[in-house]
């Protein structure tokens, strides 16, 4: 299949495969649903025959499964072309760490919002993603311009800073809330409900399609400062703008996942070898495959070894983790 | 003669350190005008304030009248294009595609390629010979054929003006004298100006109608290839001892260095 087809036909195929392990995903559990009542209970939720573990239980899981993993790949997608580094990653420039920090100080200090979790865990993650970019950015900013080499270096720091920040505020806090804290910072999707999904469908629906018109952008980006600018990009500003949105996706599914890795670093670059660099076919390319990564991943973990439940962002780390050295190994 | 860029007090440097101070010079319209000088001298700077790559620090750069660092940066890139040294290309980009992001200047946000981009791209494509590998990719090509589709991508800009930093670079002389050629095709069958950097003072005299001899920021001296390729000139410009002689097929100056001075 050259690259053209598999342009034209991949968005499709990837589609069709995630129904599948959708369809695969509802059944993976200890309670088995019969397919025509999923179906049943999927037109008619409610008609009494209708399957409260499917409906409340397993669906709300399976859509923030997808849901995270294409924000997390959009992100990453956009961090590798901002920072012209292939090894970009929300996780691996301290992204993460910074909205893991701050839902904890969320969890910890303000008990009172716990209520309304729902709206104000997001809040929290995006201005603690938000912050780890901008420490991020006055680091990697020298002459007035972002240097994108220092951005990756400056992130791992950044990460390094935010986790050990984590770890002091663990060692004083009360074991039920630390249990909380480690659960989200496994990158859990269980216990997920349809709240979750209901704070963080908003975002993405500013965010992607912010994303998706700037693709001719994220293109020229990619040949360099000098040309972009050359080219009549502003790239400055549109670092600028870009970096925030890509922090936001991160952050907004982070806030309701997890801390959740590596789905931005290989959902692209699988896609980059199925077709291609340019961001037009790029980026959905991604989001899907991102999608279709974390809901695996999610079903593995909790199916592999019943009755204990891996958390989905570990199972990601142990495939991905070998991958992430094996780019390192290549790029140097 | 008449100027399309004009330089007017211009000073820029990076950070507090400044490169060139107070330059005025023209580019000729139509002319092929390349900037020599040595290492460090400030061409490369002076090359990219000149299409506001670097914002100045005092002065003005005036294009076809107007501030070019004031005017919408998109209108810029329809009527100059550049080819910086630093181009990096994509890995896994095709020729095709690479020419096509030369028509971003005239895309809007969410429109796709229309059938005018296609023309102009195709027609770029063949005025650099590049038609029958605009299906490869990039990585897969000799250097002289990547330079050919970097020239492609800058002619779908559809601009009078064209710059070039050092494009002969990293070439071996078959292939300079091939991307050389295909400018000076340019210049006559289009009638686009070219303006470029280049450190062999031959092909510089060979394939140019203008030379601006730069030394430590400052402009040494321009004018014809006949005017300015002097021995004098190449001691005080590059610090080198030179013979001048007529060149037996061409009948141009050409410059046979022998030795540093001093």
């Amino acid at each position: 299949m050259n690259k053209r087809t598999r342009q034209r036909l991949l968005p499709g195929l990837i589609l069709s495969v995630t129904c599948a392990a959708i369809m695969f995903s509802v059944n993976c559990g200890y309670l088995k649903i019969p397919y025509e009542n999923i179906l049943e209970s999927l037109i008619h939720p409610n008609s009494p025959e209708a399957s409260v573990v499917l409906l409340q239980i397993r669906m709300p899981r399976i859509i923030l499964a997808v849901l995270c993993g294409m924000g997390l790949a959009l992100s990453g997608c956009t961090l590798q072309a901002v920072t012209e580094n292939p090894l970009a990653d929300p996780g691996i420039l301290g992204i993460n760490a910074g909205a893991g920090f701050s839902v904890m100080l969320f969890l910890t200090f303000f008990p009172s919002l716990h209520i309304s979790s729902m709206i104000y865990q997001p809040l929290f993650a995006l201005a603690g993603g938000l912050l780890a970019a901008v420490l991020l950015y006055g680091f990697s900013k020298r002459n007035g311009k972002i240097r994108p080499d220092y951005l990756l270096l400056g992130g791992i720091g950044v990460s390094a800073g935010f986790s050990s920040l984590m770890l002091i505020l663990a060692a004083d806090m009360d074991s039920s809330s630390y249990q909380l804290v480690a659960r989200w910072l496994a990158g859990n999707i269980w216990g997920s409900s349809w709240h979750q999904i209901h704070a963080l469908i908003p975002y993405l629906l500013i965010l992607i399609p912010l994303l998706l018109t700037r693709v001719n952008i994220l293109d020229i980006l990619l040949l360099g400062e000098e040309t972009s600018l050359a080219l009549g990009v502003r790239v400055e500003k549109e670092r600028r703008i870009l970096l925030i949105v890509a922090v936001a996706l991160a952050a907004s599914c982070i806030s309701v996942s997890g801390g959740i890795g590596f789905v931005g670093l290989v959902a692209p670059h699988v896609s980059r070898r199925l077709v291609g660099p340019r961001h037009s076919y790029l980026l959905p390319v991604s989001m899907l495959i991102g999608g279709l990564f974390l809901l695996l991943a999610d079903t593995m973990g909790r199916s592999l070894f019943q009755p204990i439940e891996i958390p989905a962002g570990i199972m990601i780390s142990i495939f991905a983790a070998p991958y992430f050295l094996h780019l390192l190994r290549k790029q140097i | 003669m008449q100027a399309c860029i004009t330089a007017d007090k211009l000073s820029a440097g990076y950070g507090s350190v400044p490169v060139f101070h107070n330059l005025n010079f023209e580019i000729p319209a139509g002319q092929i005008t390349t900037l020599i000088g040595s290492n460090g001298s400030g061409k490369s700077t002076i090359l990219k304030t000149m299409s506001r790559i670097i914002a100045p620090s005092s002065g003005v750069v005036h294009l076809d009248g107007e501030s070019i660092h004031k005017m919408p940066t998109k209108l810029v890139a329809q009527k100059l294009a550049l080819l910086p040294q630093s181009a990096q290309t994509p890995g896994g980009i095709c020729v095709r595609d690479l020419v096509e992001y030369g028509r971003f200047p005239y895309r809007t946000k969410l429109s796709g390629m229309t059938q005018e981009d296609r023309e102009v791209v195709d027609w770029a494509l063949s005025c650099t010979n590049m038609k029958k590998l605009e299906k490869r990719e990039m990585d897969q090509l000799s250097g002289g054929q990547r330079q050919r589709g970097w020239i492609a991508m800058a002619l779908a800009q559809k601009t009078n003006i064209l710059f070039l930093d050092e494009p002969t670079t990293y070439l071996d002389i078959s292939h300079q004298l091939e991307i050389l050629q295909l400018l000076r095709k340019l210049n006559i069958e289009q009638s686009v100006t070219v303006v470029m950097v280049l450190h062999d003072l031959n092909h510089a005299v060979m394939f140019s109608d203008y030379l601006i001899a730069i030394k430590d920021g400052n402009k040494h001296c321009d004018g014809t290839p006949e005017a300015v390729i002097k021995p004098e000139t190449i001691r005080e410009v590059f610090g080198v001892e030179a013979e001048v002689i007529r060149h037996p097929v061409l009948d141009v100056p050409v410059c046979l260095p022998y030795g540093v001075c001093g």
